[in-house]
């Protein structure tokens, strides 16, 4: 690991697992859609802690001039450059979706002709409540 | 003494092409050593009784009448699928209106009852070339662990020794090949869970590079790390199965389109003595257990004495990519298990009073603790404000790590590490610590997050130095020995590794009858 100052984007001070208080496990909680009891609380504050202790190693290594990892595409290729000896065929399934493509995937577009930006969403559970 | 299969899956297939084995007979000594297996190890999901021997009467039949039967590259061997790879309704023949089915639980209560209408790819082509499925295997739930301790189904244990894990995440896959009741498996690896299972039971796990096998039908953890691989009892069969699953798919828009997907070929063919690079890191990772040190220095030596040079490489984000990955790894696994809510599919809660208490009720019920620790260290990392400061920045040192990894390979044909940095630990040793368990990584997530091909094979059985991992006592056990090679690499990575076996590093079916676990009681 590189002992340089680190010149990645420095984190809001409650990102830091030892400043992790119940009521950040709970707004993340609430943003997860999951629920805990004052026990999990607890010991999920705890548990994050020292995970986000790990994680903080990270941050100590000097990035500054490294892109990131852009596309699971190039996972699967290389960087441009490296082991590229046998470059795989371009496929079909790779160009780009136009926007007749994806209308083409959409639920019942019968609302196009009179509303031309809509279409129908079915209804995917009771009354809708709280939708 | 146990029923097992003793036979490799190519002598199987070999037999059963020429008519002078019944893949039924094969596949009803196969189930009759898989609950043997079950009782023992709790392997399985689910065993697949009639429908597998249904299968192999399909094979029989059509070898008998010439109907392709000749042409199966895997016809009437066992094989087992890991729970969280789809087996659909898919008719195995036409005519026979027969398909596995069944449900694909990932060995969580949220997809309890999951029936997928589709077969993965992998499990498809395995099919396709003959295998014959006699049941899905334990895990880890969604693939999160490092022991198949957090299952719905109970704690996978290790046929070596069952008061000690199997690994995780795909313990059953594993534990199903060392027992021998099949003579294949398939898992999943995102950041080792087919490798570090085959170093704890002493099989072969490889990990194929990212792209090289469809992931269509396996179900998402984190997107970019999941590749499906081959468990096997020896670096051959591990070669053939790979050959058959492997393959561009459409149906997976990051399956690369590759011309080399035979891996069999001059497996045995002499090769020039290889340069294998040594991180210098490895020896100095934390948790090393002096058990798997010395057995790593041991198969070193075994190396070079056999002609290898031994190369001395860097890289120094070997320690961070631990950190790295339980970035990456939870941040997507929050977004791709936001689809369990409850409403499309997977477990529903009764009597929700809104939708919102529908979601979170769902959600809190269905996923177990690890899965939901996991979503929330992914969740808390993805937040407004801190996604640069840890997915973006976790993302950079994935380019980095590749990068030392290309150069490391412009000095070496590979890199060899320990696969774990200790034997197989005992059931319940690391449950309530979740850090432990998650450096139990520490040697494996490298090459998930470089996207390189990685495998594990036997380096050695382990009987001493057991202080510090629990179990009951003077147990052997075996070590892995971890082989990294560049992407797309596969063909020199399995040349290499029957040159390390034949280099005198162990071997990875247990020669003695007596020591295959198996038959002890």
């Amino acid at each position: 690991m590189s002992a340089q100052p680190s010149p990645n984007t420095p984190p809001p001070a409650e990102a830091s697992g030892a400043t992790l208080t119940d009521a950040e496990v709970l707004k993340v909680a609430a943003l997860a859609r999951l629920s805990l009891t004052a026990a999990q609380v607890a010991a999920a504050r705890e548990q994050l802690a020292g995970v986000m202790a790990l994680m903080d190693r990270v941050r100590g290594v000097d990035l500054a001039s490294v892109a990131p990892w852009s596309t699971t595409r190039e996972v699967a290729t290389g960087p441009k450059g490296a082991h590229e000896r046998h470059p795989p065929t371009p496929s079909p399934m790779w160009r780009p979706l136009t926007p007749q493509d994806l209308m083409q995937l959409a639920p019942t577009p019968h609302e196009a002709t009179t509303r031309p930006p809509f279409i129908l969403v079915p209804k995917v559970v009771g009354d809708g409540a709280g939708a | 003494m146990s029923t097992q299969l003793r036979a490799s899956a190519r002598q199987i297939a070999r037999e059963v092409r020429a008519g002078t084995r019944r893949a039924v007979d094969v596949v009803r000594e196969a189930l009759v050593s898989a609950k043997e297996c079950q009782a023992r190890c709790n392997a399985f999901t689910q065993l697949f009784e009639e429908k597998a021997l249904a299968h192999a009467a399909i094979v029989d039949r059509n070898v008998a009448s010439g109907g392709g039967g000749g042409d199966l590259a895997l016809a009437g061997v066992p094989i087992a699928i890991k729970d969280n790879i789809c087996l659909g309704p898919d008719l195995l023949a036409a005519g026979d209106g027969l398909g596995y089915g069944g449900q694909t639980t990932c060995a969580s209560a949220m997809l309890r009852d999951y029936r997928s209408p589709f077969t993965a790819t992998s499990a498809q082509r395995a099919i396709a070339a003959g295998a014959i499925v006699i049941g899905k295997t334990n895990m880890d739930e969604f693939g999160m662990g490092s022991s198949t301790e957090r299952s719905i189904f109970g704690a996978t244990r290790n046929p070596h020794d069952t008061t000690r894990v199997a690994g995780g995440s795909s313990g059953g896959s594993a534990a199903a090949v060392a027992f021998g009741c099949c003579a294949l498996a398939l898992g999943s690896d995102t950041g080792g869970s087919v490798r570090q299972p085959a170093s704890f039971c002493g099989v072969v796990g490889v990990k194929p590079t990212y792209g090289r096998v469809s992931r269509w039908g396996l179900v998402a953890y984190a997107s970019s790390l999941d590749q499906v691989g081959v468990l096997a009892k020896d670096v051959h069969d591990a070669a053939l199965c790979l050959s058959v699953i492997s393959g561009h798919d459409p149906l997976d828009a990051t399956s690369a389109d590759r011309p080399d997907t035979n891996f069999t070929q001059d497996l045995d063919a002499a090769i020039p003595p290889p340069r294998l690079g040594v991180p210098r890191q490895a020896l100095a990772a934390p948790g090393l257990h002096a058990c798997v040190r010395d057995a790593f220095e041991q198969a070193i030596a075994h190396c070079r004495s056999a002609g290898a040079t031994i190369v001395d490489i860097d890289l120094p984000l070997l320690d961070a990519a631990v950190a790295a990955y339980y970035i990456v790894a939870p941040a997507e696994a929050s977004s791709n298990l936001a689809r369990y809510d409850g409403v499309r599919y997977g477990h529903r809660a009764a009597h929700p009073a809104s939708l919102l208490d529908l979601y979170t009720a769902s959600r809190s019920q269905g996923f177990g603790e690890e899965v939901q620790r996991r979503i929330l260290l992914g969740t808390h990392v993805l937040r407004a404000g801190f996604a640069d400061a840890y997915y973006q920045t976790a993302s950079k040192l994935r380019t980095r790590l590749r990068a030392d990894f290309d150069a490391a390979f412009l000095r070496c044909d590979a890199v060899m590490t320990p696969t774990a940095p200790g034997p197989a630990f005992a059931l319940g040793a690391k449950t309530s610590d979740p850090l432990a368990m998650y450096l139990e990584d520490v040697f494996t997530v490298p090459a998930n997050l470089a996207g390189l091909p990685a495998m594990s094979l036997r380096m050695g059985m382990v009987t001493d130095a057991m202080q510090g991992v629990g179990g009951g006592g003077n147990a052997s056990l075996p070590v892995g020995l971890q082989i990294l090679c560049p992407a797309f690499a596969e063909t020199t990575m399995l040349r290499l590794a029957t040159w390390v076996a034949g280099a005198g590093v162990g071997v990875s079916v247990p020669p003695d009858e007596s020591e295959h676990p198996s038959s002890k009681p």
